[in-house]
């Protein structure tokens, strides 16, 4: 049992989704609210790494971010280390990989908000931003909930993106999934037996704990 | 008490990959891995000093070093791709000659069909009918895939096995799916047939040398290299870690 | 030394989102209607008092203050207009109490008073002891009241209301119309009321501004409208169907009168206009048949067609003899009784009959 591979993908996991969530309500909000010329571009931008295979958005990301880039140097001074083969490399990608998965059911809720409420809301002397906090998003929050779910498991799973830019490196870049593999290639499928059972287990509950907060959330609201 | 559980809980994320972060890492070849990983634990016992071992197929390793990968030692399991890191002045030459590695021809217990060092039996296996999918590591980027093939082609079965090969991704990978029910068995790393336990699960015989161009195992210290890493490296050469590759079914060089 | 306006006064002329043209005004503590078919534009007019919705052309001007001018480049938000506004399906904020509902309206007051308001406004709409349940615990009714307690609890300087009372069933419709009956004398702005129904109008309303097509057909003072539309059109959106075309035979200028030919019956009419020989005009004629009235010069001969009972009143398909326009009237059942023949004859006074 790899403790360290865990606690690694977890930590991800966890700041993908920390960093992600916000940005997405924000996002969605402003898609959902506002026309523009070019939307349609914009949401099928925003769509495409579902449709790209992780290992494509893993290539591109080496290509694009690698030592060998002008982006990738830029970002080298800027941060200090290195983005591609470091955990930064890997939020990075996930942070990419995970943006269908944070937006599109933020998205979906802010539109399901009736025009009523919205309109109600501004003349009720609400600016904004008072707005977006004490009418929008207790009513957007099971979709925000839903993303959070998605998002983070889907970092807790992910390993295509990793293992291109990643590098398999123990407490850096070598996730519970890669460690997982590691194991298979080792023989030693026990030790991939027990990691791939506690990752499922920790899906499980996690799914199940939010679709009860979910439920609980509706209840509340009578 | 909640928000003190927080913070609690977001340093012991924090910490397990602080500390990894000084402990130098290493990349090598798939075959040497449980060879690799014993001197590993020899040199940690001798000097008390760590390091990290990341395994792939040697063409992949050397790809990410290129694309700035941190390793700060390359153990390759040929000598071209360590040959082009320091062509690429990613590490000061010369490339130096660790192992000569050996292959393996290997099927698990439930294949019943002998094995021989000349792969005799393989001809007649094939027109049999007897094998429907063999694995090797992919020739493309593995030298253990690209000498199997050699030996393939060395004894005239290529064209007749080429449509029923495995590929893996590495030889480790490739021994995986050897050991799967799902194939006859493949050609592999002999060390890796060394590797503990496996002797309970599948059979392995060493095949001869002379039907395949040599595998010479190189490694390099790259230019990052720290301390730790360049203690590694020695130790490497040394007459325990050498006893050790040869316990594993490895040849040293001359 | 005039005095100046106290009220909202509008000109607004635009064509986005769709066509618009309207100059109209309202005093303060009166309700205007804006009545009209769905899609002639009164509640995007209603948005753009609000400030939902921005116009490309116009002025908005309430109590001297400009909300919007488009020379200027002056639009102000909907927050900084201090409006009360009722959507047509309330916009309630679902995850909050009845009472939240109200306070979220009363951000510009300091926190200590917000709490006493709601609760007085809670009590004023009947609904002080529902104050902690959610709309989805409330009846649509309640749900409406609450609506409205949250835009007049703001003490607004504008009250808009779209389609307030369309939302629910006639019987809780005209509980709600007692209720802003009742809340009338505590309203110190100007009430801008959207509806289709022009019963309600009658009862709630002032002033009617009536439009079609993003235009103003006819405003003036509810009973002035309806009584004298001033078109075909207005006349027909008011529910007036019954416009027969009669032909002028001569005119008197010095007595204001005109003579005219309607079917196979000819008499004289005021009518201030100046119209030509053998002119065409459109006649409007009510919906009540009257055969009892003794004092009625006016005799015109019916052919009936059919009668069918509607509630309490008996409704008639009929034309007058000479003419083939069909006419909608509705008469008290025994008075048609009385006439056993397909025929009847109507009464009317001159000034039954408006000329277009």
């Amino acid at each position: 049992m790899d403790w360290q591979a865990l606690l690694l993908s977890i930590k991800l996991s966890v700041i993908t989704t920390l960093i992600l969530t916000p940005i997405s309500i924000l996002v969605a909000r402003a898609l959902a609210f506002n026309q523009f010329r070019g939307k349609a571009w914009v949401e099928a931008l925003a769509m495409t790494p579902l449709i790209l295979p992780p290992t494509v958005i893993g290539y591109y990301l080496l290509v694009g971010f690698g030592q060998q880039s002008w982006l990738g140097q830029t970002l080298q001074t800027v941060l200090g280390t290195p983005i591609v083969f470091h955990f930064s490399g890997l939020v990075l990608a996930s942070l990419l990989v995970n943006i269908p998965f944070a937006l599109q059911p933020i998205q979906r809720a802010f539109e399901a908000i009736p025009d009523d409420v919205r309109d109600a809301a501004a003349c009720c002397g609400l600016n904004r931003w008072q707005s977006l906090w004490k009418v929008e998003i207790p009513l957007v929050w099971p979709g925000v909930l839903t993303a959070i779910v998605l998002c983070f498991s889907h970092v807790l799973g992910e390993f295509g993106v990793v293992l291109m830019i990643g590098g398999n490196i123990a407490g850096e870049t070598k996730t519970l999934s890669i460690a997982i593999y590691d194991k298979v290639q080792a023989f030693d499928f026990d030790a991939a037996g027990i990691m791939s059972l506690i990752l499922l287990i920790f899906a499980v509950c996690t799914l199940a704990f939010t679709t009860h907060l979910t439920k609980k959330i509706g209840v509340n609201r009578g | 008490m909640i928000r003190f559980r927080f913070v609690l809980f977001f340093l012991m994320l924090f910490a397990p990959t602080c500390f990894a972060q000084s402990i130098p890492t290493v990349a090598a070849a798939a075959n040497v891995r449980f060879a690799l990983d014993k001197i590993q634990q020899q040199f940690e016992q001798d000097t008390g000093k760590q390091v990290r071992i990341s395994y792939g197929s040697s063409g992949q390793l050397m790809q990410q070093i290129k694309h700035g990968a941190p390793f700060e030692i390359f153990l390759s399991a040929n000598i071209d791709y360590a040959q082009k890191i320091v062509d690429a002045k990613l590490a000061p030459p010369p490339a130096k000659i660790y192992a000569i590695g050996r292959l393996a021809i290997m099927h698990n217990k439930h294949v019943k069909l002998p094995l021989s060092n000349n792969l005799a039996y393989l001809k007649q296996e094939l027109q049999q009918g007897k094998i429907q999918r063999f694995a090797i590591a992919n020739p493309d980027h593995a030298p253990y895939g690209a000498r199997a093939k050699d030996v393939l082609q060395a004894i005239g079965v290529w064209q007749q096995i080429q449509p029923k090969l495995l590929y893996g991704e590495n030889v480790a990978q490739a021994a995986q799916f050897a050991l799967s029910n799902a194939s006859q068995g493949g050609i592999v790393a002999l060390s890796l047939t060394k590797a503990k336990g496996f002797s309970e699960k599948a059979d392995a015989v060493a095949i001869d040398a002379k039907l395949h161009p040599k595998l010479t195992q190189a490694m390099v210290l790259l230019n990052n290299a720290s301390d730790t890493a360049k203690a590694f490296y020695a130790y490497l050469q040394s007459p325990k870690a050498q006893q050790t590759l040869l316990d594993f079914g490895f040849d040293l060089p001359k | 030394m005039v005095e100046p306006f106290q009220g909202l006064v509008c000109q607004i002329n635009t064509t986005t989102p769709i066509f618009i043209e309207a100059e109209f005004d309202c005093r303060n503590g009166e309700i205007t209607a804006l009545l009209g078919v769905s899609g002639a534009g009164k509640t995007t007019l209603l948005k753009i008092l609000a400030g939902l919705i921005k116009p490309q052309q116009g002025e908005i001007h309430l109590n001297q203050r400009t909300w919007f001018n488009s020379q200027c480049h002056l639009h102000l938000t909907p927050q900084q207009r201090h409006i009360g506004y009722v959507p047509q399906h309330f916009g309630l904020f679902e995850h909050q109490t009845a009472l939240e509902n109200v306070i979220s309206g009363l951000n510009h007051l300091p926190k200590a008073e917000r709490h006493a308001r709601a609760n007085d406004w809670l009590e004023m709409v009947g609904l002080a002891t529902e104050q902690h349940k959610r709309p989805p615990q409330l009846s649509g009714g309640q749900r409406q009241r609450i609506a409205l307690a949250r835009a007049l609890a703001r003490e607004p300087d504008l009250l808009l209301l779209d389609e307030p009372f369309s939302a629910v069933d006639p019987q809780t419709r005209k509980q709600l119309h007692l209720q802003l009956l009742k809340l009338k004398s505590r309203i110190h702005c100007p009430v801008i009321m959207v509806t289709h129904n022009m019963r309600e109008a009658q009862l709630l309303a002032d002033h009617l501004v009536l439009m079609n097509n993003g235009r103003i057909l006819q405003q003036g003072t509810t009973d002035e409208v309806i009584s004298q539309p001033n078109s075909i059109t207005a006349a027909h959106l008011l529910g007036n169907q019954n416009v027969v075309y009669a032909k002028v035979i001569s005119q008197d200028q010095s007595k204001q009168t005109t003579q005219i030919q309607l079917g196979s019956h000819q008499f004289c009419l005021p009518d201030p206009q100046v119209r030509h020989i053998g002119e065409r005009v459109g006649c409007l004629l009510p919906n009540e048949l009257n055969v009892l009235s003794n004092s009625a010069p006016i005799a015109i001969t019916l052919d009936i067609h059919c009668h069918y009972q509607d509630g309490q009143y008996r409704q008639i398909m009929a034309t007058i003899v000479g003419d083939h326009t069909p006419l909608t009237l509705h008469s008290m059942p025994e008075l048609l009784r009385k006439t056993e023949s397909s025929q009847a004859v109507w009464l009317l006074t001159p000034t039954d009959i408006t000329l277009l």
